[in-house]
């Protein structure tokens, strides 16, 4: 493992606890002298004029130097640490490009070219460079279990290297405030092996099946009618519009509204009758569809394989 | 008993130099730590800019003179110097006004870019400074006449202090703003 | 040759609501004890939105996915809750406490320049009411109390609510600049004689060095304010990245000033500890030129070490070094105040009363908050914590076990001196024991949220392990500080209507302040007792045991 130059949450966990264990101690010695002296030194007698005591620089000096000691220690694991992140030159060729947008997460794979919106894949056992920036205001990219987070600051390229060892899903959310729905900016990484990784990505680089179902076809129409399509595209291979999610392969998703609900009919179609209510100050218009209209449109989308 | 109104305007200053230093750092982030090229340096005119630059500089000597005269208790010279001081600062005051104007001909706007916003922004503060010493002068000026001589006594340390400040304060934006550019 | 103010009679009164011309001459009056009073007041007032507010995020974040407050108004609710507390209610109770006290515990009449000190209130005040206007045009501002550029722009903040923020700031931000200048000048030069400089008591030297760091601190913030503003109102560009402008360079700006402010907010807190404490033992403050040394440190290097905040934003490792070094640094000077202050409990006589069991709870609370600080310094730590509910928990240990229980300590303390009236002990006690309860409930467990992930600045959460039964907890801790408050109130009310005591030094106390009649006379001090060493009133009052004589 010697070329996975920094096990992010690894080297983070062992720096916290051994903060921990320091801060503890001196604590602990805080409290004990506080209530030890508070007790025995109470006042005994209204009379009593206890010793007047001004200093003792022996203590003082012992304590400064410890202090110094201690936090220069600290100082040395800290840029230890910090140095064994790889530096990593700006305009570095990105794996997986992460744009931030209020309040959704676009991820764009620079080596297939694929674009999707909030369900982010990544391959196991694999280094990944990840570069974020932002289209609106700053976001900020954690996911506790992979340690670090990284702001996504407009006008400016951030950089993260990403391994992660086991599969599954790894949960964070927008750790920087951006506004109404900041709250329910969640992230959610799914990791695969790398062969699956590459089924899925292959599946995503397909344009989405068409179908001779009706209603699927009223959904398809709507879309483009209602102008859904102006800020959604549906092209896994298209990075404008840039203004709502990409809608490629929707239905393969798990969650929507930035992983926030679980993508079924009952969700989809609460979304679309009236999105404010579902997701208060959301950028999506109430397109005031009628009911057999929500229907097809929502057919339509979770056919979107 | 030491001069409690001097002091006062000595930490004013103090605290007014971070407020600037603010100010010139962000243009000068604009200008060297962004990709973008100043657009507004090459648009100003440096040697008439000069000529304002020591009008300013000349009233904080003028208004050393008129302090000694006053201490002197020679009003007359007094009133004549600090008549000169005012008059600097208001040559100072026009040429930025004209310096204005011209730029606004250019279409060079604050809300231009990033270098309109934070010229206009800390020539402006700047101006700002200048207008209120003006006042101030012209309160000494004033008081110089009537039966208020000793609130002139009372304020010539503090505003003279002020004054300097706002000179110098003046050759750092001149230097950050003009001369920098082009050397 | 200057021009002086009347000082008045020896023996008169200071107004009260009921004497002289009663309100009007509030409105009026250019005495630091009656502006020092008002601060107070304000400060209180303030405090109870402030907590209010606090109330309604705590209730909303009870149970998950909870819908009480839509996004838009939490959000608002959250931003001025937090530029309530630090410039409507923490700045003016120290402030305040200093406008009272630094004129009487050096000896002199009156502040250096009455009607600035009048105007640096009148100005907080105004600031105060604008930045809650804003309610009524449309929406308080929501972009957080730190504003963070291109959020607070124009085109993402469409109310009003930033650009009455901004004014506000600047407002209150020029009654602090005007109270701090008054600070600096008025210890400088209107001293008693014999006191020399180090002869000051600690709260008049912290809030002495406090003054430079405001001097120093707060025109970065205006600066920053004022590009906002005209950004917002100019269309200019500063902070927009998509016309060139920059991000970062606001954050730069605000934590310039923003960290400064934390040690502003402290610096006095420190400065009533160092008096209370000393009091309540008997003893002389142990280690008095260590304290007083080590806040010109914390003063001088609290401007170094900003960029703590920006770990996150993609600084380089060089600018990260640099910063991390130096909030290291600054947390011996603070390590050394904590150690004196236990020192000074070392062999002394110590009386329990309410102010010093306050004393005693923000010894434990601020070493908690100093120490979940220091964290903050591990850069990899502070890029996995920062902007989680561990930071809240910690800048609440800070903030309110530190600042807020310091000045309660100094209000039980000083409360006979202002009124003449004691406190009721009783209620006192109630009121200290269930907020400590309620405050530890509320924050402790909130350093482990966000080291399970919860970020800060949410609206709701969705129901992950532990999320719900830790988020009920702090609530519920939350509701017992609320009913402590109540207790709080009701013994200044009840104190108020009772008749004052006749005992103008209750506590024994040993600073000049205590020299006066409780409360004191409009003019402040007829004759002075001697002042050769720090306590003067202890040399009086133990003539065989004389503290260290300095001049």
């Amino acid at each position: 493992m010697k070329d996975i130059q920094f096990d992010n949450l690894g080297a983070i966990s062992e720096l916290f606890s051994y903060f921990l264990i320091v801060a503890a101690i001196i604590l602990g010695l805080v409290i004990f002298y506080t209530l030890f002296f508070s007790w025995k030194y109470r006042k005994k007698s209204d009379q009593e004029v206890p010793e007047q005591i001004h200093d003792n620089r022996k203590i003082e000096y012992t304590v400064i130097t410890l202090a110094f000691v201690i936090t220069m220690t600290f100082l040395v694991f800290t840029i230890r640490a910090m140095n064994g992140v790889e530096n990593i030159p700006k305009n570095s060729s990105p794996d997986l490009v992460i744009t931030g947008h209020q309040w959704w997460w676009e991820a764009f794979y620079a080596n297939s070219g694929v674009v999707t919106a909030n369900e982010i894949h990544v391959p196991t056992g694999k280094k990944i460079l990840i570069q974020f920036n932002s289209d609106d205001v700053i976001h900020s990219w954690w996911i506790p279990r992979l340690g670090r987070k990284m702001d996504l600051v407009p006008g400016m390229d951030n950089y993260l290297h990403v391994f992660i060892k086991d599969e599954g899903e790894y949960v964070g959310s927008c750790s920087e405030f951006c506004g109404a729905q900041h709250g329910l900016m969640r992230i959610r990484l799914i990791a695969h092996a790398p062969e699956d990784f590459e089924k899925w990505q292959e599946s995503q680089s397909k344009p989405t099946v068409s179908s001779v179902n009706k209603l699927f076809q009223e959904g398809e129409k709507l879309f483009y009618s209602k102008t859904c399509i102006s800020c959604h595209a549906l092209s896994s291979k298209e990075l404008t519009p840039d203004i709502g999610p990409n809608l490629a392969h929707f239905a393969s998703r798990k969650y929507f509204l930035s992983n926030a609900f679980k993508n079924n009919s009952t969700n989809l179609e609460a979304w679309l009758d009236n999105p404010q209510k579902l997701k208060p100050n959301a950028k999506m218009p109430d397109l005031k569809l009628n009911e057999t209209e929500i229907k097809a449109l929502s057919f339509y989308l979770q056919k979107l394989k | 008993m030491k001069d409690k109104g001097k002091l006062l305007v000595f930490f004013l200053i103090g605290s007014e130099a971070f407020f600037f230093i603010a100010l010139i750092i962000a243009y000068v982030y604009y200008r060297n730590f962004t990709q973008a090229t100043d657009t507004v340096a090459h648009h100003l005119n440096v040697p008439r800019a000069a000529v304002f630059t020591c009008c300013l500089i000349l009233s904080s000597f003028t208004l050393i003179a008129s302090k000694k005269q006053l201490f002197k208790s020679n009003l007359k010279k007094f009133k004549v110097l600090i008549a000169i001081t005012i008059l600097l600062a208001v040559v100072f005051m026009a040429g930025q006004i004209y310096e204005y104007i011209e730029l606004y001909h250019k279409q060079i706007t604050i809300s231009k870019d990033v270098f309109g916003s934070s010229f206009f922004t800390l020539t402006g503060f700047h101006s700002l400074h200048v207008l209120i010493g003006l006042i101030a002068l012209s309160l000494l000026f004033a008081f110089s006449f009537g039966n208020f001589k000793i609130l002139a006594f009372a304020g010539i340390n503090g505003v003279e202090i002020y004054w300097h400040f706002v000179d110098i304060v003046w050759l750092f934006v001149f230097f950050f703003v003009y001369i920098k550019p082009i050397l | 040759m200057s021009i002086h103010l009347k000082i008045s009679h020896p023996d008169k009164k200071l107004p009260s609501l009921k004497t002289d011309r009663g309100r009007l001459t509030w409105f009026s009056t250019v005495d630091h004890k009656q502006i020092g009073i008002m601060y107070l007041w304000l400060a209180l007032f303030f405090f109870i939105i402030g907590g209010l507010e606090a109330m309604v995020m705590r209730i909303q974040l009870t149970v998950p996915e909870s819908s009480l407050v839509a996004p838009e108004v939490y959000n608002q609710i959250f931003t001025m809750h937090g530029t309530t507390m630090i410039f409507l209610a923490l700045m003016p109770v120290l402030l305040g406490l200093g406008v009272y006290f630094i004129p009487l515990m050096i000896g002199a009449n009156e502040m250096a320049f009455p009607r600035l000190n009048a105007f640096s209130f009148w100005i907080t005040c105004l600031g105060g009411i604008l930045l809650y206007v804003s309610f009524f045009t449309g929406g308080a501002p929501a972009a957080g109390w730190f504003s963070y550029a291109p959020l607070s722009e124009n085109q993402y903040s469409l109310t009003q609510g930033v650009d009455y923020y901004v004014i506000g700031l600047i407002l209150t931000g020029m009654g602090s600049l005007g109270t701090a200048l008054n600070f600096a000048v008025t210890v400088l030069t209107m001293r008693v004689k014999q006191m020399k400089l180090n002869m000051l008591p600690l709260f008049v030297w912290m809030s002495f060095i406090n003054a430079f760091l405001i001097l120093g601190a707060f025109p970065l913030l205006n600066a920053g304010l004022v590009m906002l503003l005209i950004d917002r109102q100019l269309d200019a560009l500063f902070f927009l990245p998509s016309s060139g402008g920059s991000a970062i360079l606001w954050q730069h700006f605000f934590w310039s000033f923003g960290h400064p402010e934390v040690y502003i907010l402290i610096l006095p807190a420190f400065g009533i500890i160092s008096e209370v404490i000393p009091v309540y033992a008997r003893k002389p403050i142990f280690g008095y030129s260590f304290i007083a040394a080590s806040t010109v440190v914390i003063a001088l290097l609290s401007f170094g070490v900003w960029g703590h905040h920006m770990f996150a934003v993609g600084m380089s490792n060089t600018l990260n070094g640099f910063f991390s070094a130096a909030s290291f640094l600054i947390a011996i000077p603070t390590g050394i105040k904590v150690v004196n202050w236990i020192g000074t409990l070392y062999k002394g006589s110590i009386r329990f009363t309410t102010s010093m069991l306050f004393a005693l709870l923000f010894l434990l609370n601020f070493t908690i908050g100093g120490l979940s600080g220091v964290s903050f310094a591990i850069v990899p730590v502070d890029w996995q914590l920062t902007d989680t509910y561990y930071v809240v928990a910690h800048l609440h240990y800070v903030f309110l076990g530190g600042t807020a229980f310091a000045a309660f300590a100094g209000i039980y303390y000083w409360f006979p001196k202002i009124t003449g009236k004691l406190l009721s002990e009783k209620l006192g006690k109630w009121h200290c024991w269930l907020f400590v309860t309620g405050f530890n409930m509320t924050f402790l467990l909130q350093h482990v949220l966000g080291m399970l992930g919860m970020p800060r600045r949410v609206y709701t959460y969705f129901d992950y392990p532990y999320w719900a039964i830790l988020n009920a907890i702090s609530t519920i801790g939350a509701v017992i500080m609320f009913i402590a408050i109540g207790i709080f109130l009701w013994n200044i009310y009840a104190t108020l209507k009772k008749a004052p005591s006749s005992e103008s030094n209750p506590w024994q106390a040993h600073t000049l302040e205590w020299a006066t009649p409780s409360p004191p006379n409009l003019k402040n001090f007829d004759v002075l007792p001697p002042v050769h060493s720090r306590r003067p009133l202890w040399d009086l009052n133990n003539p065989s045991k004389k503290d260290k004589k300095l001049n």
